[in-house]
């Protein structure tokens, strides 16, 4: 009887969340768009787009980093020089979150969330949990270069931008390594 | 007092077993992978409404199709996206279709795999279509015409360039029942079925009052249950109660 009380009792706060969630307006939160990210992230000359097929061993690479296929076969990235930003999509628990990642001489220079969408964990988009990325790079398997502090209520969020995190730094090694060998 | 804890038992019983079993599955939800299992079961689907009245937009790509209902996106009748806001048009062109909602451009390979959301772009697109030269062109306004280059990396206005705008087809019946299941289907997760379960809310516009009746009667059976095990030792025999 306890068991079936304590488990109505979750559930019943389960039902209510669900209730709330269904007046609720399922929209993300815009924290800056992708054109001010690009503009601040390349001090205002932002340069034209190029893009990476996620095919073969990139493929292959790319799914080990997130747990699942890429949801789409190239990823957009503008660089100059040396740095690069990227604009990514992971989902936390059910929405996306869009990231978006300035890598710079292979290590993290600049971790911003753009766009939050989930209902709880949006924490992740503070500077005392993305600071914690810049100057991580990518080890040889795939994980990055330092730990990270957690957020307690927010594993999942913070699972996709490590995720996402660990994918710019992995898109950018074959952008850069794909430009060194272009004739 | 035993007595009313074997009748409240019996009336209710069938009712506690589906708000405990329903609690338990939403509380562990996430561990049994209740939001990501979707229905498909037609009467299940059927009995909780779960359909739609708006209008399919059916575009023929050769010898594939693309169709549009709601937010949702449909290749050959198989949904592989859910989320396209708005939805204008879909056209085919060297080597790849390009369906378009209000904000953003779907880039698929000619089997339906997704190249990229594009979400570069002029917007909001109230057209798509194709300039002679096979690149996508799409429309602001009647007046207000963009294309893109072959990759949908940039975009430019042009000036009466002649468009082939993408308009929507006779969808065949066949494909339209296809659309109309999965449509059901992806919007009903067994966490959503569990959720409507507990709150009683399937059993119709009753439900919830039935499922309090029933939350209450376990209240009933703690109290009576309660007393009567006390009555039980009072009298010594401490077992059964009547």
């Amino acid at each position: 009887m306890n068991f079936s009380m304590g488990s109505m009792r979750n559930s019943l706060a389960l039902c209510g969340f669900a209730l709330v969630l269904l007046v609720l307006p399922a929209r993300g939160e815009v924290y800056l768009s992708p054109e001010k990210f690009l503009s601040e992230s390349f001090g205002g000359a932002t340069p034209p787009p190029e893009f990476v097929w996620l095919t073969g061993a990139l493929a292959g690479q790319a799914e080990a980093v997130l747990g699942h296929k890429p949801a789409g076969l190239r990823i957009r990235y503008w660089a100059l020089g040396a740095r690069s930003a990227w604009i990514l999509d992971e989902i936390g628990k059910t929405e996306a979150i869009t990231a978006g990642v300035v890598v710079e001489d292979q290590k993290i220079a600049r971790m911003q969330v753009l766009e939050y969408r989930e209902s709880r964990g949006a924490e992740v988009r503070h500077a005392f949990f993305t600071n914690q990325f810049i100057g991580l790079g990518l080890q040889e398997d795939t994980r990055l270069s330092g730990a990270l502090d957690g957020i307690s209520g927010a594993t999942l969020s913070v699972r996709a931008m490590e995720n996402m995190a660990r994918l710019a730094l992995l898109l950018a090694r074959h952008a850069q390594a794909a430009q060194s060998s272009a004739p | 007092m035993m007595r009313w804890h074997r009748i409240i038992g019996l009336i209710t019983g069938i009712l506690i077993v589906v708000l405990a079993l329903s609690g338990i599955a939403l509380t562990h939800s996430t561990q049994l992978g209740l939001d990501r299992r979707t229905i498909t079961a037609p009467w299940l689907l059927s009995w909780m409404g779960a359909q739609s009245d708006a209008e399919i937009y059916f575009y023929a790509l050769g010898p594939h199709s693309v169709a549009i209902l709601d937010d949702r996106v449909f290749f050959d009748g198989v949904m592989i996206a859910q989320t396209l806001e708005g939805g204008v048009g879909a056209v085919k062109i060297a080597n790849a279709i390009a369906v378009a909602g209000k904000s953003e451009i779907l880039l698929l390979t000619e089997n339906g795999a997704l190249i990229e959301r594009v979400t570069a772009l002029p917007v909001p697109v109230t057209g798509i279509g194709v300039t002679q030269d096979g690149r996508v062109a799409v429309a602001l306004t009647p007046d207000l015409v963009f294309t893109s280059d072959d990759a949908l990396l940039e975009w430019r206005q042009v000036n009466d360039q002649p468009v082939i705008w993408a308009a929507p087809g006779l969808i065949p019946a066949a494909i339209r029942e296809q659309i109309l299941q999965g449509h059901r289907g992806a919007g009903l997760s067994t966490e959503r079925i569990m959720l409507e379960l507990h709150s009683g809310r399937i059993f119709g516009n009753y439900g919830p009052w039935l499922m309090d009746g029933a939350a209450l009667a376990m209240l009933a059976l703690a109290a009576t249950g309660v007393t009567g095990w006390i009555r039980g030792r009072k009298r010594g025999d401490g077992s059964d109660a009547r």
